[in-house]
């Protein structure tokens, strides 16, 4: 592969880096409301 | 760079001791996992004085000697200049591995089951806390050695960038002289005087506060030199660029700066201190996602571009052309794995009501071990494969074998810190010898634990693999030249606050202020009143 080649690919948007970075937030943001609303709401208050 | 300039000696000297020390922390932790199994005969004073010993040299001394060792090694092949004051930095390493052994007579005797986080009212022998004093002097030298260090590469070099590794180790050095000060504070004016009898009784609020001073941003203390390591070695061992310099300055300092001022996430339970200030500390803590997110970013962006030029296409077809047979690459694979999942747990630890569903529960065991066992010791394992071969000048005898022990680390510590996340869950509490109570309840727990006494072992296997590994020596003769990742644009010139501490210095001695001012002057503008008779 040819120098250019190679600058063209490292200057490319890293297009599966944001992918993934956007796939874990999603699965982070809904199992941080499974916890809030599937576990610390349906223990109820601290007896 | 000459072989003079190389810091072999002190770097192998540190590292060392560092790492025979973890193989026997990490047998002690098999055998705490065997005693909370009660597949052996459960003996409170052992257990607690295992769980002390295994934190205080998980804790402490790996990542002191192992961070220290390493900094000398990074610094000074770097900036491409011998370490300077090598008395200083030899006298450290006295004092650390003095202090050390002097903690380990004591704890490993029984006089010191007070836990790696010294709570009181518990009390060791006095012998304990000098001992951990002298390893946190030591390390303060090193902290020395490393400031003065850069200081001398600016002066002559002036205008010029500090190379990213450099810039990494001098502010982690400048980050754990701030985290150190609470614990010396505490330890100094209120555990010493204690244990020696000097006073009747301690503020335990006090205590706690000052101890949450340092126990929080310990963990990026001890995170950095992963960091540095998933920034300057990762990319050009997977052969590829660092997407961006200025952002791994950035995260450094983001990670220092935010991750200074939010120790009281660990005190949400505590009554001591004011809702407001725990609340001022959780949004502190939540801030530290933002260094976190961009070095996940930076460095599978890194990986990314690695993978594209080794053929990779697509949107996830890059993954498999990355070169994991080389076992950094492969540890920081296994290390952004480790972490996408601790990271999540310390998202529901951070947030002050769910906290409460996992507060002291073997959740926060697992979340932990996952980031510091998980993130931070498989990426020391996969810098001292990557650097071994220049500090002593040979190659390993075999990657194979280094990658085997890297699965296998990474599969004990799954195997370990899964199941304890569910048990938290389930509400077992951390720390106890035994649970002697609800016997149909407390069978429940016995598959995951059986998996966590099995990844116990699986990592007490791998932890020896490891030191088998680095001693067996045996290779072909190893260049002692090291290279760090370039960035896919290098920068030429920097701003003074992406090339120096000095703005982030004020920074940070203000937030410290308004963080800790006021919660710690409180103990003495509140009246206390003497203990009151269990029963009254």
């Amino acid at each position: 592969m040819g120098s250019d080649d190679d600058k063209e690919l490292m200057e490319a948007p890293p297009k599966g880096t944001f992918a993934v970075m956007f796939i874990y937030g999603a699965i982070a943001l809904a199992l941080w409301l499974f916890f809030y609303f599937g576990i610390f709401l349906s223990r109820g208050p601290v007896n | 760079m000459s072989d003079a300039t190389k810091p072999s000696g002190l770097a192998l000297a540190h590292m060392w001791i560092a790492f025979l020390l973890f193989a026997v922390a990490a047998l002690l932790g098999l055998y705490q996992v065997l005693e909370r199994a009660e597949l052996i005969p459960v003996w409170d004073l052992g257990y607690y004085s295992s769980v002390t010993s295994h934190g205080a040299i998980m804790g402490f001394v790996l990542t002191t000697l192992f961070i220290s060792g390493f900094g000398y090694y990074t610094a000074a092949t770097s900036l491409k200049m011998e370490v300077p004051m090598k008395g200083v930095a030899w006298l450290g390493w006295i004092l650390m591995v003095g202090g050390s052994v002097l903690a380990a007579v004591f704890m490993l005797t029984g006089q010191a089951a007070v836990l790696f986080t010294f709570y009181p009212p518990l009390t060791a022998h006095v012998g304990f806390y000098i001992g951990a004093t002298l390893l946190v002097v030591g390390s303060w030298l090193w902290v020395l050695v490393m400031i003065v260090m850069m200081g001398q590469w600016k002066k002559a070099n002036p205008g010029q960038v500090v190379p990213l590794a450099m810039f990494g180790t001098a502010i982690n050095a400048l980050l754990w002289f701030w985290t150190s000060l609470g614990v010396a504070i505490e330890v100094l004016t209120q555990i010493i005087p204690l244990a020696l009898g000097l006073v009747d009784t301690i503020d335990v609020g006090l205590a706690r506060t000052l101890f949450s001073w340092t126990l929080h941003p310990i963990v990026y203390f001890w995170l950095l030199p992963a960091y540095i390591t998933l920034y300057t070695i990762v990319p050009k061992a997977a052969g590829g660029r660092l997407i961006s310099d200025e952002m791994a300055r950035i995260a450094f300092i983001m990670l220092v700066v935010f991750g200074l001022p939010i120790g009281f996430h660990h005190l949400y339970m505590d009554p001591f201190q004011a809702e407001g200030w725990k609340i001022l500390h959780m949004v502190g803590t939540m801030l530290v996602a933002i260094p976190t997110m961009i070095t996940g970013f930076t460095v599978i962006g890194s990986l990314e571009i690695a993978g594209r030029l080794r053929g990779g296409k697509g949107l996830f077809g890059w993954i498999s052309k990355v070169d994991w047979s080389q076992p950094v690459v492969l540890a920081a694979g296994f290390a952004m794995l480790m972490l996408t999942i601790g990271g999540f747990g310390g998202l529901i630890n951070a947030s002050y009501s769910l906290n409460v569903v996992v507060h002291n529960t073997q959740w926060v065991t697992g979340h932990f071990h996952l980031i510091f066992g998980g993130t931070v010791v498989i990426m020391y394992m996969g810098a001292a494969y990557y650097i071994w071969p220049s500090v002593t000048g040979k190659e390993l005898a075999s990657l194979g074998r280094a990658r085997t022990q890297l699965w296998l680390w990474f599969i004990g510590m799954c195997t370990l810190t899964l199941p304890w996340h569910a048990l938290g869950l389930q509400g077992q509490p951390r720390r106890t010898a035994f649970s002697p109570y609800a016997t149909e309840f407390v069978q429940s727990w016995w598959t995951a634990e059986y998996l966590m006494v099995l990844g116990g072992a699986i990592l007490v296997l791998s932890a020896v693999l490891f030191v088998f590994n680095l001693a067996i020596g045996g290779g072909p003769a190893a260049s002692r030249e090291v290279e760090y990742a370039e960035a896919v644009h290098q920068p030429v010139s920097l701003p003074n606050s992406l090339n120096g501490f000095t703005l982030w210095n004020w920074i940070i001695a203000i937030s410290m202020i308004v963080a800790f001012g006021y919660p710690v002057a409180q103990f003495w503008m509140m009246p206390t009143y003497d203990p009151v008779m269990w029963g009254f």
